[in-house]
């Protein structure tokens, strides 16, 4: 089974410098379940010879020259036209699940909005323009907007109608703006890009500080997707976002809602139903998908809400709660499913052959 | 004016057309529009079956309508044809296949597989948020859209008019309601989800059926309504959206096929009863997506040139797609009164069957 990572994220496997990546619970969920992972990166791979260099574990790691793997799962992104090219030829010598880790929020919004059960959990999203702003802050007084694909909670601004006009909360700062003025503010803040904007949902709050809940959802051994694990994080003071990248702090979800004044299995039960459904209707829909990381927020009565969806879960929001076994699943998951898939192509070929 | 003059237009028609010209009963069809265009394009339409043609000779017996009479003739087979039959078999695929290495037949293929459509459409993805959900009917699928989705359809991949589909609406955690057509009556039963697979599958036998989210229709008077957009390629040999007509539900049925007892309406007529939707909006958020998916399936599909969509909207005027017909089924806008699509439905595809001539004399000039 291939895993293939960002190449820096490859280079340090010998030197166990992989960032977020666990590199050892892969090793320990492929000795577990039989499986070899076979660590690739996209500039190793070599489309003449149909092989890939990278690295496997046994007594150490050892740089080695393979042919394609049947089954990869995916881990890196891909921002170059070469790389995408590259995964590309993946693509088709291999099911490549995962192959894309980077989704429009938009276009996920778009599609979420398609099912009559997911679509009352959505927050009223729209896409950036002058009409839509205006339209937004006559109806709501908490408004996002937010890069259409942004991660880790950069680029987010905050807008909050006040007395005497509209706060807006920046990474950097925060203006008071009479309502004219908003527009052209933000303009400035965003350039050219492509924005969203987002009603802010009240979130239940922890100790003053607004929190939401990491919930993943992955495919395991029989292929069907299930909750791996989830996890609150809280927002830094005086911080708009709860992205950890953002100084948001990991606290388990139970804590959070007996803190908040929720009863912790229901609201629990209520956010994985959501997870799960969000993953199915997802995956009906983006081919080979197995592995997300969904932002879910609840408001004060527990009401889940869908916030986004990150195609390559940064699963150390486990770690930081000490929820090992959590984070160990996160990883062993993709190996099962690698496992399913390998043994579905196989028992197809066979039928094919017979 | 003597009709050896003028070039031939095949019309490649069913059985049962063909024995209505001879009782002169055309049913739905209204071949004085083709007649009509005929005139006006300088092609002289016969209608024949598959069956009446000689791959060897490349001859065909046809009908020809001279001076409003109809006659049997013997004809060398026309370099263009136009397939308005169903071809059900292998065989009658092959001999099409066959003879379309000599001549121009579009429309070729008309019972194209639901499932295949929807997932050639879905590996883009631009067309994403304007597909909704379709697998195959599995009972790893049943499982999966139960937790998923609170309504959703069987439908055979390759049936018409709205036959052998299956509704499911979600009642609460347990119990589903299943209604289906029986005869003339829709049946209504009441299952626990614990046993939707073991009920749904002798309904399934089989046949091969897809299972697919019912979309949020937009209503009128009470009752959902879809939009079919008539999409052909006309004298210039383009795309282009002949017309767009929306059919609603019969009240408390769960089809708006308009076979199933569904109406048909103006879509102006609809559209003016949401304050929130303009016109002008909705028909051209419909005309873009068709268009873009008919080119997109054009260069993937054997020369089509005729292609009727069903699209729904929800009640944001957000278009989705819900199947194409390749044998479009053009009495609907005879339904709407608009007499002057019904005739366009018609006279494009013997303005493209005239595009292809030119361009085919063109081509022999030329070398």
């Amino acid at each position: 089974m291939g895993i293939l990572l960002d190449p820096r994220t490859l280079r340090g496997i010998p030197s166990n410098r992989t960032a977020h990546e666990k590199i050892t619970y892969y090793n320990r969920a492929g000795r577990v379940n039989g499986v070899l992972p076979f660590y690739m990166s996209l500039d190793l791979i070599r489309p003449k010879q149909n092989k890939a260099e990278g690295y496997i574990f046994s007594n150490g790691y050892r740089f080695v020259k393979r042919s394609i793997p049947k089954v990869i799962h995916n881990r890196s992104m891909t921002f170059t036209k070469l790389s995408r090219e590259k995964l590309g030829f993946l693509r088709k010598k291999s099911t490549v699940f995962n192959g894309q880790t980077r989704y429009s929020k938009y276009r996920i919004h778009q599609l979420l909005d398609q099912n009559a059960d997911i679509q009352s959990h959505l927050p009223y999203t729209v896409l950036f323009s002058k009409k839509n702003l205006e339209m937004m802050m006559g109806r709501f007084q908490h408004l996002f907007i937010k890069p259409t694909s942004g991660s880790l909670g950069i680029g987010v601004i905050k807008i909050e109608r006040k007395d005497a006009g509209w706060l807006i909360h920046s990474r950097k700062n925060r203006t008071l703006k009479s309502s004219t003025k908003v527009y052209p503010a933000l303009r400035k803040l965003i350039g050219k890009a492509s924005y969203i904007i987002q009603k802010a949902i009240p979130l239940a709050k922890y100790k003053g500080k607004p929190f939401d809940i990491r919930v993943s959802v992955q495919r395991g051994a029989e292929g069907y997707w299930q909750v791996t694990g989830m996890v609150g994080k809280v927002a830094a003071k005086g911080m708009h976002v709860t992205n950890v990248a953002g100084g948001g702090k990991v606290i388990r979800c139970e804590e959070l809602f007996a803190h908040a004044g929720l009863p912790v299995e229901t609201t629990k039960k209520a956010i994985s139903t959501l997870g799960v459904q969000i993953a199915l209707h997802l995956g009906h829909k983006l081919s080979h998908l197995a592995d997300i990381g969904l932002d879910i927020g609840v408001d004060g009565s527990g009401f889940p809400y869908f916030i986004e969806v990150n195609g390559r879960d940064l699963r150390y929001s486990f770690r930081n709660a000490k929820l090992y076994d959590n984070w160990y699943k996160t990883y062993e998951n993709p190996i099962l499913y690698a496992k399913y898939l390998y043994h579905k192509q196989e028992a197809h070929k066979k039928a094919s052959i017979n | 004016m003597n009709v050896m003059s003028k070039a031939f237009l095949g019309i490649l028609i069913n059985d049962s057309l063909w024995k209505g010209i001879q009782k002169r009963n055309m049913g739905h069809e209204k071949l004085e529009f083709y007649q009509a265009a005929g005139r006006k394009y300088h092609l002289t339409p016969c209608y024949f079956r598959l069956q009446d043609i000689s791959v060897a000779r490349r001859t065909t017996t046809a009908f020809i309508n001279q001076n409003g009479r109809w006659i049997k003739r013997q004809l060398p087979l026309p370099q263009v044809i136009h397939n308005r039959a169903i071809l059900h078999t292998k065989q009658a695929y092959q001999k099409i296949k066959q003879l379309s290495k000599k001549h121009r037949i579009f429309n070729l293929w008309n019972r194209y597989s639901k499932f295949y459509i929807s997932h050639l459409l879905g590996q883009n993805e631009a067309f994403l948020s304007y597909l909704p959900t379709t697998v195959l009917f599995t009972p790893q699928a049943i499982e999966e859209f139960k937790v998923c989705y609170p309504s959703f359809l069987l439908k055979p991949d390759k049936g018409t008019v709205g036959m052998g589909i299956i509704k499911l609406d979600k009642i609460n955690d347990s119990l589903w309601k299943l209604r289906y057509r029986k005869g003339k009556q829709v049946e209504v039963r009441l299952i626990h989800g614990n046993q939707l697979v073991s009920k749904l599958k002798p309904l399934v036998g089989a046949e091969k059926y897809l299972i697919q989210q019912t979309i949020p229709l937009a209503t009128y008077q009470g009752s959902p309504f879809d939009i079919r957009v008539s999409v052909q390629k006309g004298m210039t040999g383009d795309w282009q959206i002949t017309g767009m007509v929306a059919k609603v539900a019969k009240r408390g049925h769960f089809l708006s096929n308009v076979a199933q007892g569904g109406r048909v309406v103006a879509l102006e007529q609809i559209i003016r009863s949401y304050s929130n939707l303009s016109i002008e909006q909705v028909i051209s958020d419909l005309s873009r997506i068709a268009l873009a998916i008919t080119s997109y399936l054009d260069i993937r599909l054997p020369h089509v040139a005729d292609i009727g969509y069903d699209f729904g909207i929800d009640r944001q005027g957000h278009p989705y797609f819900i199947e194409m017909n390749s044998r479009d089924q053009r009495y609907s806008f005879a339904k709407a009164n608009r007499v002057d699509l019904w005739k366009k439905t018609y006279e494009n595809p013997v303005g493209y069957a005239r595009y292809l001539l030119d361009r085919k004399e063109g081509e022999k000039g030329g070398t």
